[in-house]
C-alpha cells in the first residue's frame, strides 16, 4: 500500500503558520497527549498549550502551540490556536524572563486563584513554560 | 491693492498645511497596508473556526442549546460601536456614530433598554454627550492593536452577555422539566437573585462598525455577534449524519471554548475592518485636502503676481510721469 500521509495544516489569527504532509502528529489535548496517525476517525478536541510533534520523512520535528482546536480527519489535522512558534524561534533568555515575570504577577495575586487576572497569569505561564519544555526537546534530539 | 507681504505669508502658511496633509496622506495609506495585510492574515484563521464551530454547532442537536446560541427576545441590547481615537478622517467617525445612534433609537422604539460599549473615543464622546447608558470604554486600542486586545474585548462582551443570563438559562431548563429549583441558589434570598440576573445579562449584541470596501468607500455596518447564528447550509446537514465527531473532552465543553473564541476573532475582525476603513477614510480626505491646498496656492499665486504687476506698473508710471514733468 502506498504511503499513505497526513496534511497537518496550523491556523492563527496572524496567517497560515504552517501546511505540509507528515506520517503523524502528536498534539497536547486538554485531557492529555494524542497521536494521530492517517486514517484516524473525525476527531474535535480541545487543544492546550505544550508541544506539537510531526514526523516528516522519518524525522520528528517539534513545535509549541498555545491554547485552541485540534480538528483531525483520515487525511488532514487542522491546529486551530492563537500562537505557534519553531524552536529556531524560541530565545530561551527571554522567555525565562517572561516566565519570571508572569511568576511574580502570579505571587502578587497573592491567593486569588480565580477570575480574569490569575486567567492571563496562568495562560501567559502556560506558553513559557511550552516554549521552554520545547527547547528542552529539541535540544534533545 | 492687497499687500504683498500679507499675501507671501499666506501661501507660505498653506504650503505647510500642505504639507501637513500630504504627509498624514502617506502615513494613512501605510496603515491603510498594513490592516489589509491582517485581515488577509486573518481570514484562514477565522473561517476555519467558523467553519468547526458550524459543524459542531449543527451537531449539537436541541437538548442543550448553549445560551451563547440561545435566542431570546431582545430586551436588553448591547451595541458595541467601533470608532477612531483620532478625527480627521472624513466623515467615517460621523458615519458610524450616525448608524449606533439610529439603531439605539429604533430599538428603544421597540421598547428594548439598549446599553453600549464603545471603542474609540470619537464615538464615546458622541455617545456620551447624548446621555447613551456606557458600559465601558476602550481607548487608545489600535495604538497596539493585536489578538489580545481583541481577546479581552471579546471577554468582557461575553462576561456581559452571560452574567447572570447563565442562571436565569438554567432555572427556565429547570422549569421546563419541572425540576424544582436549584435549593443553595434560591436560599441565598430569592428576591435578590432575581434582581441581580434580571440586571446583569444582555438578550443581543450588536457591532456596529465600518467595513472596509475601497479606500474611497466604507460601509457602516450593524452586525449580530450575541447570540451567535452559526452558518446551517443545508449540505452540512446532510453529512451531519454521515461523519461525526469524537468530541474530547464533551461537546458541550468545546461549545464552551468554541463560542467565546469566536466572539474574540469576530471583534479582532471588526477592529482590523475599523482600522482599515478609518486610514482608508483618513487617506481620502487628505488627498482631498492636499489637492485643495494645491488650488488654493495656484490661486492665492496668480493674485500675489498680479498684486506684484500692479505695483511694478504704478511705479513705472509714476517714474514716466516724473519724468515727462521733468522735461515739460
Amino acid at each position: 500500500m502506498a504511503e499513505e500521509l497526513l496534511t497537518l495544516e496550523v491556523a492563527t489569527p496572524v496567517g497560515l503558520a504552517l501546511k505540509l504532509d507528515c506520517e503523524s502528529v502528536a498534539a497536547p489535548s486538554v485531557q492529555g497527549e494524542f497521536g494521530v496517525l492517517p486514517g484516524h476517525l473525525p476527531l474535535l478536541a480541545a487543544l492546550r498549550s505544550g508541544i506539537v510533534k510531526y514526523r516528516v520523512a522519518g524525522e520528528d520535528r517539534f513545535a509549541a502551540v498555545g491554547p485552541g482546536f485540534v480538528e483531525a480527519g483520515p487525511d488532514k489535522v487542522l491546529l486551530l490556536t492563537d500562537v505557534f512558534v519553531r524552536p529556531e524561534d524560541v530565545d530561551a533568555e527571554s522567555v525565562r524572563e517572561e516566565l519570571e515575570e508572569a511568576e511574580s504577577r502570579l505571587q502578587a495575586l497573592e491567593g486569588a486563584y480565580v477570575g480574569h487576572d490569575y486567567e492571563e497569569v496562568a495562560r501567559d505561564i502556560e506558553w513559557a513554560n511550552a516554549r521552554l519544555e520545547l527547547l528542552a526537546a529539541a535540544a534533545e534530539r | 491693492m492687497a499687500n504683498l507681504k500679507a499675501i507671501r505669508k499666506r501661501i507660505g502658511s498653506v504650503k505647510n498645511t500642505q504639507k501637513i496633509t500630504r504627509a498624514m496622506k502617506m502615513v494613512a495609506a501605510a496603515r491603510l497596508a498594513k490592516a489589509q495585510i491582517a485581515i488577509t492574515e486573518l481570514r484562514p484563521y477565522a473561517l476555519k473556526t467558523l467553519d468547526v464551530l458550524s459543524s459542531v454547532a449543527s451537531r449539537a442537536g436541541d437538548e442543550d442549546v448553549h445560551p451563547l446560541l440561545a435566542r431570546r427576545d431582545q430586551k436588553k441590547v448591547m451595541l458595541v460601536v467601533l470608532t477612531s481615537d483620532r478625527g480627521l478622517a472624513g466623515a467615517f467617525n460621523a458615519n458610524v456614530c450616525k448608524a449606533a445612534f439610529v439603531r439605539w433609537k429604533e430599538l428603544e422604539a421597540e421598547g428594548a433598554h439598549v446599553s453600549f460599549s464603545v471603542i474609540g473615543r470619537k464615538g464615546r464622546d458622541f455617545l456620551r454627550r447624548r446621555g447613551a447608558d456606557i458600559k465601558r470604554d476602550f481607548t487608545g486600542v489600535f495604538e497596539n492593536l493585536s489578538v489580545d486586545r481583541a481577546g479581552e474585548i471579546g471577554r468582557f462582551i461575553v462576561g456581559e452577555y452571560t452574567a447572570g443570563g447563565l442562571r436565569r438559562i438554567e432555572a427556565e431548563e429547570r422549569a421546563r422539566l419541572g425540576l424544582p429549583p436549584e435549593e443553595p441558589e434560591a436560599a441565598e434570598g430569592d428576591e435578590h437573585a432575581e434582581l441581580t440576573t434580571i440586571e446583569a445579562n444582555l438578550d443581543a449584541v450588536y457591532l456596529i462598525y465600518a467595513e472596509f470596501k475601497s479606500a474611497m468607500t466604507q460601509n457602516v455596518v450593524v452586525e449580530p455577534l450575541l447570540p451567535i447564528s452559526p452558518l446551517e447550509g443545508d449540505d452540512e446537514e446532510e453529512d451531519a449524519g454521515a461523519v461525526d465527531f469524537i468530541y474530547e473532552p464533551t461537546k458541550r465543553a468545546l461549545l464552551d471554548r468554541l463560542l467565546p473564541m469566536y466572539v474574540e476573532i469576530e471583534v479582532y475582525r471588526a477592529l482590523l475592518e475599523s482600522v482599515a476603513s478609518e486610514h482608508g477614510a483618513r487617506m481620502t480626505a487628505m488627498e482631498a485636502a492636499t489637492k485643495n491646498a494645491a488650488d488654493m496656492i495656484d490661486r492665492l499665486t496668480l493674485v500675489y503676481n498680479r498684486a506684484r504687476q500692479a505695483a511694478i506698473t504704478k511705479e513705472l508710471m509714476e517714474i514716466i510721469g516724473g519724468a515727462e514733468a521733468l522735461k515739460g
